[in-house]
């Protein structure tokens, strides 16, 4: 290895300054390719940079705007509160139902309304070892709640 | 004539010093082009993060609060939700002393302060050296507009004497505050939130705190691409929303029928719950007194009074006869009663220690189970519990119906009751007997309703619950109870409901309605005061009861502290019950019984 480290050097000793030159030049020319490499990534960096802060003032915005969409949602809940309803009824003249005002009339072959059946039935559920609902849902919202509300078996 | 110069050929070598000075320049430049590569390749890698200044290593964030979870009754009706409020503060640095009266008289005026304390107050803080004073923390959208319009026209004595615009004294930061858009309904079901902690006290607010609170959200601006994505890692907190078994319709009839019998009764406190017995869904828990919850002064007064927000958890008291449900179920479970077993009644019940009266001191001769419940004897069920059930039995089924521990509803602050036995201090024959008939035992309106649900359902002992279920991302995940135990049997549950029924025709009632059957049981139960024993004079009233009479679908708890009118549960406290089943049978749409009848019939012929 020391003979092969020294024949090279003596060869680079004893080459023209030309030559001497050239391979000069020629690592330089590598060290300017590793940089042109490197700042052309340090270049997509900035631009992945810009897009992240775009992003994430995107994020920022979606935060407010939720906020905003919970105040109007509360605003508009006070406008439909149930105190209001009733004093707009009443003034239109509407009066509160009483038992004895209604009238059910039986239309065979329509079945008993199934008012029993509106919150999760877990009561009389015979007990299996396994629990009665699954422990989370992964379907959207919509989902569950048509199945729910048709009492389709949950999946 | 000189020689001439003779060229030295290229290939010649060079003078020794000249190839130095090449080698030297060569070398300068190749360590400056790699000094620049280095410098590269550690901006990529990062290894140089730690030589920067922290604000350049990680950039810089800004909060946005996050709105706490919103509320929604069963039908998607918003009951608790959000709304801004700006906390207002006087930047005494900013602000001459001169100028802090005028300043006090206008926060006054439009905030409803006390303008002679908030002027000391400030004129206090200025001479300390305090920069800032935090005015309010509620401060509406249109007081902040009044505000700013009165800051514009304050004026301070400017360098030459000459009066010139006082800006910057007040500062606005802008946070979101709870908001119940229906103002006091359900108050003491939902509960509310503490302003300086965003905490929240009583109800479902404190009961799922944890996930309704909204906090802040921090959005991150790194400046470094290395922090990039360890930041995008980290997600904003996703917000809840919790819909509740509770009907708007029917807790609004619960809380006028709560207000109607305080108005008619004189009574000290109302509540009412209404509940499905089959899932322990809570529809609706009225009560009067409660608090506007957009009104903290006013749930100050309140807690400051009763020492609790909602009565049905956080309020233990004797039940008094309703208990006796509890007793007789025990017993038609055990097998040890039947509706046809003969008590004969003396008038007295002894056991060691006490003598048992009946509630007018009479003596009702032979009396079947039915009778006993219908004229609610004390000596009879004391009799059931002590010469027929059994201690043991007895106490077991105590502990099996949830009695003495919280029924885990899942509301804020619920008391377990009390009752004492066998084997801890000062218990006695005596507290067994009283017991069997709803005294020498505490229990909270929610411990009774599961109670009752239990016996009516088939002897299931479901938990009470608010919650349907929760929504987290769009995302719905219902309330999920462990199975409930069944403490009597189903044969038992229908001999209970037939028994209930039974009675209450016999005593004609003012629990009955017209068209619907009806199953129940009055409760009168003197208050016991310490140091006075029982006091006659004042009562809890109490109904407990369900409807459809042979297939549940409500079942129902009326509680009226100390009714002035009349001291007895029957005529205070069955009429209320019988309201509710009426307002419960018109909001919900449930048939009387002959057209239900008639449609069980039809649907049975149905191939």
């Amino acid at each position: 290895m020391s003979t092969r480290f020294y024949r090279m050097t003596q060869a680079y000793r004893e080459l023209p300054w030309r030559r001497r030159m050239r391979w000069l030049l020629g690592v330089l020319a590598a060290a300017l390719v590793v940089a042109l490499v490197f700042a052309f990534e340090v270049h997509l960096s900035a631009q992945a940079l810009m897009l992240d802060y775009r992003l994430r003032a995107l994020q920022q915005q979606t935060l407010s705007e939720e906020q905003d969409i919970v105040v109007l949602q509360t605003h508009l809940a006070a406008m439909q509160s149930i105190e209001v309803l009733l004093r707009e009824a009443e003034a239109q003249g509407y009066q509160p139902v009483s038992p004895g005002q209604e009238h059910f009339v039986p239309v065979p072959p329509n079945a008993l309304p199934k008012t029993d059946v509106k919150v999760p039935q877990a009561g009389l559920r015979p007990w299996t070892g396994e629990p009665p609902l699954p422990k989370a849902y992964t379907i959207s919202l919509i989902h569950w709640l048509s199945r729910y509300l048709l009492l389709e078996p949950t999946p | 004539m000189s020689t001439p110069t003779v060229p030295v050929p290229s290939d010649a070598p060079r003078p020794e010093t000249a190839l130095w000075r090449y080698a030297i320049a060569a070398g300068a430049v190749l360590a400056l082009g790699l000094v620049v590569v280095a410098r590269l390749v550690l901006l990529q890698t990062g290894a140089e993060r730690n030589w920067l200044a922290r604000e350049v290593r990680e950039g810089y964030a800004e909060s946005v609060p996050l709105p706490r979870g919103l509320i929604y009754d069963r039908d998607g009706h918003l009951l608790a939700g959000d709304r801004p409020a700006y906390e207002v503060d006087v930047r005494l640095a900013a602000v001459p002393l001169e100028a802090l009266p005028q300043i006090a008289r206008d926060l006054a005026a439009v905030l409803g302060l006390d303008e002679g304390a908030l002027v000391q107050a400030l004129v206090n803080n200025k001479n300390k050296g305090v920069a800032a004073v935090l005015v309010s923390n509620r401060v509406s959208d249109q007081q902040k507009a009044m505000l700013e319009a009165r800051a514009r026209a304050w004026k301070v004595a400017g360098p030459e004497g000459k009066p010139v615009p006082l800006r910057g004294a007040l500062t606005f930061v802008r946070r979101l505050v709870r908001y119940y858009p229906e103002g006091d309904l359900a108050a003491n079901v939902l509960g509310f939130v503490a302003v300086g902690s965003g905490d929240g006290y009583g109800g479902v607010e404190q009961y799922y705190n944890k996930l309704l609170k909204g906090g802040v959200a921090w959005v991150h601006y790194p400046y470094a691409p290395w922090h990039q994505d360890d930041e995008q890692q980290q997600p904003a907190p996703q917000p809840v929303a919790l819909y509740l078994t509770i009907d708007r319709p029917l807790q609004r009839a619960a809380e006028e029928e709560a207000w109607r019998a305080v108005q008619h009764t004189k009574a000290e406190s109302a509540t009412i719950i209404v509940a499905d017995p089959y899932s322990g869904a809570l529809l609706a828990v009225g009560q009067y007194p409660r608090p506007n919850l957009n009104d903290y002064r006013a749930i100050q007064e309140h807690l400051k009074k009763w020492d609790a927000l909602d009565f049905a958890v956080e309020r233990s008291y004797e039940p008094g006869s309703v208990f006796k449900v509890v007793t007789m179920a025990a017993a038609v479970d055990a097998g040890k009663v039947t509706p046809q077993t003969v008590f004969h009644d003396v008038g007295t019940f002894q056991v060691p220690g006490r003598t048992v009266w009946n509630w007018n001191r009479g003596a009702w001769g032979d009396q079947s189970m039915i009778g006993c419940l219908q004229h609610s004897l004390n000596t009879c069920l004391a009799w059931v519990a002590v010469d027929r059930l059994g201690k043991q039995p007895f106490y077991d089924y105590l502990q099996a119906f949830g009695f003495g521990r919280p029924t885990g509803v899942d509301l804020g602050g619920e008391l377990p009751g009390y009752y004492r036995a066998p084997g801890t201090k000062y218990w006695s024959h005596s507290d067994w007997a009283s017991q069997a008939f709803g005294q020498a035992i505490d229990v909270t309106p929610m411990q009774m309703i599961a109670a009752a649900s239990a016996i009516a359902n088939g002897g299931y002992l479901v938990t009470p619950h608010v919650l349907q279920y929760e929504v987290v991302d769009d995302r719905a995940y219902p309330y999920h109870p462990d199975p409930p135990p069944q403490v009597i049997s189903a044969q038992a549950s229908r001999t209970m409901r037939q028994m209930l029924t039974e009675s209450l025709k016999g005593e004609s009632s003012a629990a009955l309605v017209d068209g619907y059957s009806v199953a129940g049981k009055t409760g009168t139960a003197e208050i016991a005061v310490q140091g006075a024993g029982y006091i006659t004079s004042a009562t809890n009233a109490s109904f407990v009861g369900w409807f459809p009479a042979e297939k549940p679908q409500y079942v129902i708890y009326v509680w009226l502290e100390r009714p002035k009118t009349s001291i007895w549960a029957s005529v205070v406290a069955a009429p209320v019950f019988a309201n509710m089943v009426q307002r419960v049978a018109a909001i919900e749409h449930v048939p009387p019984d002959r057209i239900r009848e008639q449609l069980s019939a039809a649907e049975a012929q149905q191939p």
